[in-house]
């Protein structure tokens, strides 16, 4: 070690000087530490540990603007202090106040401040302030050593001290920082407005106690986190501006809400919350961003949720996208939507967002803190923060570089809108299948749940459901109902089975009894209230409100009676059928020398639920000759079209009239639709308000050929249960499709031959990011192949775009095809990316069809057996060959076996599943390298998903390209691989309960 | 994207910085100033050792950075291997210094072959304690201290005394635990199967304690070792598994606080209030593997400095003489102070978490010179 100079004392307060380093004293010296002292506008503390007082301030501004008067005897102030007086006028932003320090400040915990301070102006106003102590790290310097950045109002007319505990984070920074800071109206520089005032310092300290008098400031204001990216400052009349290029993933901007500005002394909770911005021009270089803020998501946080990857409760109003959102005063009864209003000519956005049902979700969990918050423009899709994010759901990109003010934010009660109610407890087991529609509580004495309801419309078909996990405890459920109401209560209930569903009316007062049975004795109770009477009577129209108590539930084994046989023992047998909603209205029989005779009453001139007939590929023709007789003795209307609603004619047909309906349609369709006296709109009007007929289908004749397809001769059609969407030879309109609902879908007929890769491009121009299933069927309408296998294609497009699905087939699945059906939203509720939106609208374009053969797959064959070894290290699985036992796997557990593999080239990898666990469950089958690295992801159809009912055998496959092939060095069976809160997909009840027990029987591993 | 930092200060204060200090006595040493306080160390690897030779002598005691992890030790299933280890022992005896063995169980996958794993928990125990029985027989003596188990637990910052441990290897490939895993830990799981994983994590940490008992000399000293930053919620959490090993007649000596820090977020009174805690227990608590980084681990990724200026240095020096003071003030508890790593010419913040970025987080400059940090350190 090289020898260094030896420092004398004198030196070392020199370096102090310049490097802020504090004095070191002699090793062995045994002086007394010396009290701190302000030599040559510094504040040095020597380690005496007693209060520091800090004195010598100045200004970071030579001009005659900002002044600094010491001795100024405050006579407006009580006992006319003697004080500093801090005089500025800002003409920039970032302009302050300061006294200088030097010293080991980290043996103080403590900043105080006594002072007051009022605007200069024909009417003084509170002065906002920041104290900052400077971190003198490179690029750190936005962190303040006294913690977040506080922005507070300095007290008018007495002297109050403002007390800040320096983090103990951060205290060491304290030994090595000059410069405490003082920022009046920090952020805002000069405008119209002059932006003026004075300070009145009485004192300023470092302690290590919290003075007695000390208060820590409150702080309501915008401010964000160093690790975000934004930058938040203040500026003229705005409640914040938000500067940001690039922010990291998932930032943030926020803003405290004291509790009283949402939970009012007078009781008031307010339940609205009217945010006010602009969207800024930002010039970076020479690249100017007008309007540049493009999106956001924007929510009330509350407390910090441990555990959890959101890191707090939080519930977001809405997404905001500069280029979708238009004037909306339609909240689409969805309580998560804001309202969005722009003033084309200031450039003021305006979101009015219902606070209510966001606190009621965060369930009390906001009692420690609310904020507004935002997330800006840095919402991840895939790449680096480095990069231009983009959202990860679509359907908007951005650049991550813009300006947004923010004028103002505030709280207030509209009657009009949801209102805040407390936390209801609700550990009945029965919950509301719609947000807000019902409101169940468990804490009713006497009764498993207690359900009101106000203003529900006639037809929402929402309930209240009772989920049931795994199997219940009998396969009869007696359950009682009691009306507390004064108005009579229409009630639908089924046991996982709509068909079987029961409907009733419960007098005020009365309590029904009503029993269902269910062999399998799972899946949800699902209990209509008030929400379903299209399917009772569909002459009712009014909201209703209710409230019913659920007073017992009670599930026994009893023997469940085979369906009572129909008093005409012959069945019916005709080509026409009727859908769901108007079954209980139209009676469809045969006919001497008829198609069909339909029987109609009650039916609702607004009804629209349409008689359908299937139209074979074979028997489908452009044109149609539709001959109908009216046997009734009032005229009755009808409607009718082949497979799309372009292609519809309305007509009267009088009493005992025959008439016979000329349709056409120039593309292939499979359903002819007739409506019955349930179509009035328009001209067609009615003075009844039910309608009763007797019709006769005569005759349907076909004739005409189609013009010859071009292109891949694929000619779509609808299928007949499409009732929200309509074809155009190759493009889909959907009118309001309700995501995870619907799946409807179109198809074709199609022949296939050999081996290879079906390529179907698909162009998503609705206003959502929508979920496609292509696949095949044959001849019986069978779909070829699981839904995992390579068959099979499921995608998410968004919006604008164009994407191929793609079909990997085996010479015998092309055999097979006889049509190829996609399926157009087939969203279910627990999917990820499942968007905002309440519907779905605009087209779906479907692509030229390709078939590539793939020469080199072999024949269709069964594969070659391929001998493994299965293993598993796992806590509750064991292995013996081929049988895999289950000790207790718990639910979710994703527990595996394994085998050593080799493959040599593209393949296909199978292996039989036999589930003898009791239950339902699900497996992932996938290939490994020799690094245990999967092979693939999830989504490649070298992975397999599989859920599996108890007692079947499936079969999982994998196809491996050749590359993949390369890799391969294991093959893994995730046994048990649920995620919480999913599903069974067949069932949709919840997945099983576990833990698991028995066992799954492997089959052979199998190549081809 | 990266931001590069130049130095912007000017040359007189850099050369007023050069003037440095001493102690009174230049013949000092790091281990002959602390010699009535606690070892002080230093970590070498296999690929570095020899060319401290110039600094060993600062040192009492040294810990090999991986060449005693299972990954080295032993690679294969039976086949030890101590060829990287044992050289480095030679010449932390030839130095005189004692040697802190790190470590016999971890959760790394980078240093815990998937092997040890297979068969399920009965046979990786069985592994473990003959890994463990294997590794301390062979170093003996030489070996003062043995970090038994590493980085357990959770990094979560909840108040839940049932959620101690780091997530199963099944929930998270990335940082989970196979241990963990295999002892039935899982997320969402009910509250019975987290007791009873939680029970069955316990006992491991017991029996490999009481395996290394067995194997090691007498007199030879147990830790668990961990990270906390500034988590204080961890702090619990270890507190809380302490109690529950203790309880359970668990044969540990110690807690090693690896105290990994950079110089703008230190809490220093949490370390010190986490060394009384321990302390409390009836525990030893050594200090293993401080360094102070110029980065902040997590958030820092794309800042890039490409010098040491002054003010870094001061704060940095602040901060490791305030490690030290805490240490000695609490020297009836702290028994060793062991920095990861010798000097800023060598170190895994190179390339951890960023590939190839320049760093300084030592006592000792990339020409093995004393900084100012050191400077501070021996200036009591």
């Amino acid at each position: 070690m090289k020898k260094k100079s030896i420092l004398l004392v004198t030196l070392s307060t020199l370096m102090a000087a310049s490097l802020g380093l504090g004095v070191l004293t002699a090793c062995n010296s045994a002086e007394e530490v010396k009290a701190s002292e302000y030599v040559n506008g510094t504040n040095f503390y020597y380690g005496d540990g007693q209060d520091v007082h800090l004195q010598g301030w100045i200004t970071s501004v030579t001009n005659d603007a900002w002044t600094v008067e010491e001795g100024f005897v405050d006579e407006a102030a009580e006992g006319s202090p003697v004080v500093t007086k801090l005089g500025y006028s800002k003409n920039d932003a970032w302009r302050n106040f300061g006294v200088k320090i030097d010293g080991n400040y980290s043996d103080f915990s403590y900043l105080n401040i006594t002072m007051r301070a009022e605007t200069r102006g024909l009417t003084p106003g509170a002065v906002n302030v920041n104290m900052k102590i400077v971190n003198p790290i490179p690029e750190k310097d936005g962190v303040n050593v006294l913690g977040s950045d506080l922005y507070f109002d300095v007290s008018m007319d007495t002297y109050t001290t403002y007390s800040f505990q320096i983090p103990s984070i951060y205290r060491e920074i304290l030994d090595v920082t000059n410069d405490v800071c003082l920022f009046p109206e920090p952020g805002i520089a000069n405008s119209d407005v002059i932006h003026a005032g004075d300070i009145y310092v009485k004192d300023m300290w470092f302690s290590k106690d919290r003075p007695a008098d000390g208060v820590t400031p409150v702080d309501d204001t915008w401010r964000t986190e160093a690790w975000c990216g934004y930058e938040v400052t203040r500026g003229g009349e705005s409640e914040a501006i938000i500067s940001y290029n690039h922010p990291a993933d998932w930032s943030r901007f926020y803003r405290p809400v004291p509790y009283d500005e949402i939970f009012m002394e007078n009781g008031t909770v307010n339940n609205m919350l009217k945010l006010q911005f602009t969207s800024d021009t930002v010039t970076i270089g020479e690249t100017v961003y007008e309007d540049s803020v493009e999106q956001f998501q924007v929510g009330l946080w509350g407390n910090v949720k441990p555990g959890s990857s959101e890191g707090y409760y939080q519930q977001w109003f809405g997404q905001y996208y500069r280029d979708k959102y238009e004037d909306t005063n339609d909240w689409s009864n969805n309580p998560s939507v804001f309202k969005v209003e722009k003033d084309e000519e200031t450039g003021i956005v305006t979101l009015y967002c219902r606070v209510a049902p966001a606190l009621m979700a965060m369930e009390g969990n906001y009692d420690e803190q609310i904020w507004i918050c935002f997330n800006l423009e840095s919402q991840p899709q895939g790449g680096g923060s480095d990069q231009a994010p983009g959202y990860i759901h679509g359907p908007v990109e951005f650049d991550g570089i813009g300006q947004m003010t923010i004028l103002s934010s505030e709280f207030y009660f509209d009657e009009n809108e949801p209102v805040y109610s407390e936390p209801i407890v609700n550990d009945s087991g029965w919950n509301s299948s719609v947000a807000g529609a019902y409101t169940v509580s468990s804490e009713k004495a006497g009764v498993i749940a207690n359900v009101t309801y106000k203003d529900l419309a006639p037809d929402m078909w929402c309930c209240v459901a009772y989920a049931i996990n795994g199997t219940a405890e009998g396969n009869t459920l007696t359950i009682q109902l009691k009306n507390n109401g004064e108005e009579k209560v229409l009630y639908g209930i089924d046991w996982n089975s709509e068909a079987s569903r029961q409907y009733g009316y419960i007098e005020p007062g009365a309590t029904a009894e009503i029993r269902l049975q269910n062999a399998a004795m799972t899946g949800p109770v699902n209990l209509f209230l008030d929400s379903c009477y299209p399917g009772y009577d569909s002459s009712v129209t009014d909201p209703h409100s209710g409230d019913v108590d659920i007073v017992s539930m009670a599930f026994t084994n009893e023997e469940i009676a085979p369906p009572e046989e129909p008093d005409d023992p012959d069945p019916v047998d005709v080509a026409w059928g009727v859908v769901d909603s108007g079954k209980s209205f139209y009676d469809i029989k045969e006919g001497e020398n008829i198609d069909a005779n339909v029987q109609y009453s009650g039916v609702s001139p607004d009804l629209w639920a349409n008689l359908y007939r299937d139209v074979s590929a074979d028997e489908c023709k452009p044109n149609v000759k539709l001959t109908l007789r009216n046997n009734g003795t009032e005229k009755v209307l009808y409607g009718a079209e082949l497979g799309a609603v372009e292609t519809r004619k309305y007509g009267w047909i009088e009493p005992g009239q025959t008439v016979t309906v000329e349709l056409s349609n120039e593309n292939v369709y499979t359903v002819i639709s007739l409506f019955l006296d349930c179509c009035y709109q328009g001209e067609y009007t009615t003075d009844k308000d039910t309608l009763s007929g007797n019709v006769d289908i005569v005759s349907v004749e076909f004739s005409g050929e189609f013009a010859p397809a071009e292109g891949d001769g694929l000619v779509w059609g609808l299928n007949s249960d499409a009732t929200l969407i309509t074809i155009d030879g190759k493009v889909i309109t959907l009118n309001n499709v309700v995501p995870s609902t619907a799946w409807q879908n179109v198809n074709a007929n199609i022949t296939l031959t050999g081996a290879g890769k079906l390529t179907l491009p698909i162009t998503n121009n609705t206003n959502a990011v929508a979920k496609f299933k292509l696949c095949l069927m044959d001849e019986s309408w069978a779909q070829i192949g699981a839904d995992s296998s390579a068959s099979v294609a499921w995608i998410e497009i968004p919006v604008g775009q164009t994407w191929d699905m793609v079909l990997t087939l085996t010479a015998d699945e092309a055999q097979r095809a006889a049509h190829i059906m996609l399926a157009v939203d087939c969203w279910v509720p627990e999917d990820a990316n499942l968007p905002d939106e309440t519907t779905f609208t605009g087209t779906v374009t479907i692509g030229e069809m390709t078939f590539t053969s793939d020469a080199t797959q072999p024949p269709v064959s069964e594969g070659t057996v391929v001998n493994v070894t299965w293993g598993t290290d796992a806590a509750n699985l064991s292995v013996s060959e081929k049988t895999v036992t289950l000790n207790n796997l718990p639910i979710g557990a994703w527990q595996n076996v394994s085998a050593d593999l080799t493959l040599s080239g593209a393949c296909k990898v199978t292996l039989s599943i036999t589930n003898n666990t009791g239950d339902v469950a699900k497996f992932k089958l996938q290939l490994m390298d020799a690094a245990w690295k999967q092979i693939g992801v999830d989504s490649d159809p070298c992975v397999c998903w599989m859920e599996i009912a108890s007692g079947e055998t499936m079969e999982l496959t994998l196809t491996v390209t050749a590359e993949q092939a390369a890799q391969v060095a294991h093959i893994m069976l995730m046994v048990d691989c649920w995620a919480p809160n999913d599903v069974v997909t067949e069932t949709g009840a919840p997945c099983p309960a576990g833990p698991y027990t028995g066992n799954i029987v492997l089959g052979d591993v199998k190549v081809s | 994207m990266k931001k590069v930092i130049a130095a912007g200060l000017a040359a007189s204060m850099l050369a007023v910085t050069a003037v440095g200090f001493a102690g009174c006595n230049n013949d000092e040493t790091l281990r002959s100033k602390y010699e009535d306080y606690f070892l002080v160390g230093a970590t070498m690897s296999y690929g570095n050792f020899e060319m401290y030779e110039d600094l060993a002598k600062e040192f009492s005691s040294m810990t090999c950075e991986n060449e005693m992890k299972w990954d080295s030790l032993q690679p294969e299933e039976g086949g030890f291997d101590y060829s990287l280890a044992d050289p480095m022992i030679e010449f932390a005896k030839e130095h005189d210094m004692g040697v802190r063995g790190h470590c016999l169980a971890w959760h790394n996958k980078d240093a815990v072959p998937s092997w040890v794993y297979a068969g399920g928990f009965d046979a990786a125990r069985e592994r473990l304690l003959t890994h463990a029985r294997t590794v301390c027989a062979h170093f003996d003596s030489t070996v003062y201290a043995w970090d038994v188990w590493n980085e357990m637990l959770t990094d979560d910052q909840d108040e839940d005394d049932t959620n101690l441990f780091r997530v199963s290897y099944a929930d998270d490939a990335t940082h989970g635990s196979r241990w963990h895993e295999l002892a039935g830990l899982a997320r969402n799981q009910s509250a019975e199967d987290r007791a009873a994983a939680n029970q069955k994590i316990e006992q491991l940490v017991v029996d490999t304690f009481a395996a290394a008992r067995e194997a090691a000399p007498e007199g030879t000293k147990l830790y668990y070792n961990e990270y906390f930053v500034n988590n204080t919620y961890k702090c619990r959490k270890l507190l809380v598994f302490l109690e529950d090993l203790l309880e359970m007649g668990c044969e540990i000596d110690g807690v090693g606080i690896q105290a990994h820090y950079d110089i703008t977020s230190f809490d220093a009174e949490m370390l010190e209030n986490l060394i009384i805690d321990i302390h409390e227990l009836g525990l030893d608590v050594q200090i293993t593997e401080v360094d102070f980084s110029m980065y902040d681990y997590n958030a820092d990724t794309s800042l890039y400095y490409t010098e040491f200026t002054p003010e870094m240095e001061e704060l940095q020096a602040h901060c490791f003489a305030k490690v030290f003071e805490i240490a000695r003030k609490h020297k009836d508890k702290v028994s060793c102070v062991t920095q990861w790593g010798v000097a800023d010419d060598s170190s895994y913040l190179f390339n951890m978490p960023v590939p190839n970025r320049n760093d300084w987080p030592y006592l000792f400059d990339a020409d093995h010179q004393p900084k100012l940090a050191y400077e501070m350190v021996m200036d009591f």
